[in-house]
């Protein structure tokens, strides 16, 4: 037969002091070094082909604000082109230093 | 729905009454396209499609990067770390916006005030239409393909925090969506580099 359950006897969530202890992840999801590629890369992204427009519109073009643009827009993709060879090499190592500590731990 | 209909209707039922009946009393040259055209100021042409092109420009790159955040933070809850390559779609967004500003700044470098009549010659009406219609051009490639790098990034972002290796395939397509910003730049500079600054003599 079933027992009866007495309320007045059984612990509440609110009285069980002792829980488990489980391991909490504390560091941060998005890495600072991370956030700083992005702050730098979106900083040249603004400065470098309005720079080079401004710069070479009246010096190298004499002018010719089509070359001038054109040439701020490959500068955008030499930045853009920058900021992916930046992604892939990060994405390498820390493959590598994932591929580590796997192996670390199966021994 | 409903109402929008009912005044659509309104409207053209009410301009046909009119157009026909001007039509008929021989007053039929009062709608002239050409001269109400004609009739706007360069500086208003010149202006709108200075401000569209920056506008539509920003509107897609933040339309791209709106979706691709959510995305970005959807996948985070499978795969927390966020790396630099998961943020390789902004910077993809980022590029379509400044294609729209570099685009306006030569487009505004072409403006100049000038005095008096001059404003009406032939030169200037031209370089008011052109400025227009490349910055309408720049403006609405921009939106698409911002809306377009956005899209794909979201699929990026989704697909790399279920299988890592999955990444790069779909960035190759994301450069392809980019590029097509790159062509509206193109020929918006080709069409206002056919347009001479506004001048005061013709």
């Amino acid at each position: 037969m079933a027992q009866r359950r007495l309320a007045t006897q059984e612990k509440t969530a609110l009285d069980q002091d002792e829980t488990k202890e489980t391991k909490s992840d504390v560091s941060p999801a998005v890495a600072p070094a991370t956030i700083a590629k992005l702050l730098f890369f979106t900083f040249a992204m603004i400065t470098c082909p309005i720079g080079s427009y401004f710069v070479t519109v009246n010096t190298l073009f004499r002018g010719n604000t089509t070359y001038a643009g054109a040439l701020a827009a490959l500068v955008a993709n030499i930045v853009l082109l920058g900021y992916v060879i930046v992604a892939f090499q990060d994405d390498k190592t820390e493959r590598e230093a994932d591929a580590a500590q796997e192996g670390k731990k199966s021994r | 729905m409903g109402g929008l209909a009912y005044g659509t209707y309104g409207a053209g039922s009410a301009l046909t009454v009119i157009g026909l009946y001007m039509l008929f009393q021989g007053e039929g040259e009062a709608f002239n396209v050409g001269a109400f055209i004609e009739s706007i100021s360069p500086y208003a042409w010149a202006s709108t499609g200075i401000g569209l092109c920056i506008g539509q420009s920003v509107v897609g790159a933040a339309w791209g990067i709106f979706i691709t955040g959510t995305s970005i933070l959807g996948g985070g809850v499978k795969a927390p770390r966020i790396r630099t390559k998961n943020l390789l779609s902004i910077v993809f967004c980022e590029v379509v916006a400044i294609y729209g500003v570099i685009t306006s700044i030569i487009l505004s470098s072409k403006v100049a005030n000038i005095n008096g009549d001059a404003l009406h010659s032939g030169n200037n009406y031209f370089t008011g239409f052109a400025i227009f219609w490349s910055g309408v051009l720049v403006g609405m490639c921009n939106l698409v393909c911002g809306v377009s790098v956005g899209i794909n990034g979201s699929s990026a972002a989704l697909a790399d925090a279920a299988d890592p290796s999955l990444f790069v395939k779909i960035l190759i397509i994301e450069i392809f969506s980019s590029v097509l910003g790159l062509f509206g730049l193109i020929i918006g500079l080709l069409l206002s580099g056919q347009a001479g600054d506004f001048e005061a003599i013709s």
